[in-house]
């Protein structure tokens, strides 16, 4: 096993963890009916104006960390920036509600890292 | 509970808008969104967003009396948001020509009496539609301007 394959194994086995740093979601594709359980690292950022959506407007915001993989995670190849959503808890404890992704901050062969709004 | 003028003409855009949920018009809008001071909501495709924006007085149109009628003209913004799945093939300016087109059939109707929105405002017109081009908003926001009378001492009072 070469040390990529390793990092990217241990993205979804180690990183994507609920026993270490990641939490439950559900990954929603555009138009779906039922969503799929994933795991993911979620960091909760600061509720933030959205200027491009006019200066009244406010939203809070999720960065997502998920295994590359179509089964434990997202696969760069299905993810949808059109209409794609993951419902996670917007904050700790919480009922989780769906949010749309709407950008890839970063990819690689293991890790994708979303925001959510 | 009193609602303010301006608060009670932005209720009737926001019905007038909800007729597009399930109306027969192309754009097939999926929800009509005020947001709240935490902005509760999330961005989806065919979405519109109402947001109130500033509001000034207009002196050449106060009416005098006792007490008198200041007239406001407040901005509302409707801004209709697109988020196409990857795979459509439709053209950008399409989907917002469509949107938009359809935004103003629902908010001038009915055709005599639109601007008054229900008794509430003496004029109303549409703004220049801008485009938003940027990663966290993809489309148009139509800006409507309306006028409308209140007792100088009581917002909540409209005035003919």
């Amino acid at each position: 096993m070469t040390l990529a394959t390793t990092i990217i194994s241990d993205a979804a086995t180690v990183f994507c963890n609920t026993s270490d740093f990641a939490e439950p979601v559900v990954y929603w594709k555009r138009g779906a009916i039922a969503g799929r359980n994933i795991n993911a690292v979620v960091i909760r950022q600061q509720l933030a104006t959205v200027s491009e959506d006019g200066s009244e407007t406010l939203l809070p915001s999720w960065e997502v960390h998920i295994a590359n993989d179509g089964t434990d995670g997202i696969l760069s190849t299905e993810l949808n920036l059109g209409g794609d959503q993951i419902a996670l808890p917007p904050r700790d404890g919480q009922t989780a509600v769906k949010k749309t992704i709407l950008e890839l901050l970063t990819q690689d062969a293991g890790m994708l890292v979303v925001l959510c709004r | 509970m009193s609602v303010t003028v301006c608060e009670a003409i932005a209720v009737v855009i926001q019905e007038r808008l909800e007729e597009l949920i399930s109306g027969s018009e192309l754009t097939q809008v999926v929800e009509v969104i005020r947001p709240t001071v935490r902005g509760d909501f999330t961005p989806q495709d065919n979405q519109i967003v109402i947001t109130v924006g500033d509001t000034q007085e207009i002196p050449e149109l106060l009416c005098p009396g006792n007490p008198p009628a200041i007239c406001w003209e407040t901005t509302y913004s409707v801004r209709c948001r697109i988020m196409p799945s990857e795979s459509d093939t439709d053209e950008k300016s399409k989907l917002t020509s469509q949107f938009f087109a359809d935004v103003i059939k629902a908010i001038t109707t009915p055709q005599e009496s639109w601007y008054q929105f229900d008794g509430n405002a003496i004029n109303a017109r549409l703004g220049a539609i801008e485009n938003n081009n940027s990663e966290s908003f993809e489309g148009v926001t139509v800006p409507l301007l309306v006028q409308y009378r209140t007792d100088e001492n009581d917002p909540y009072t409209v005035r003919a």
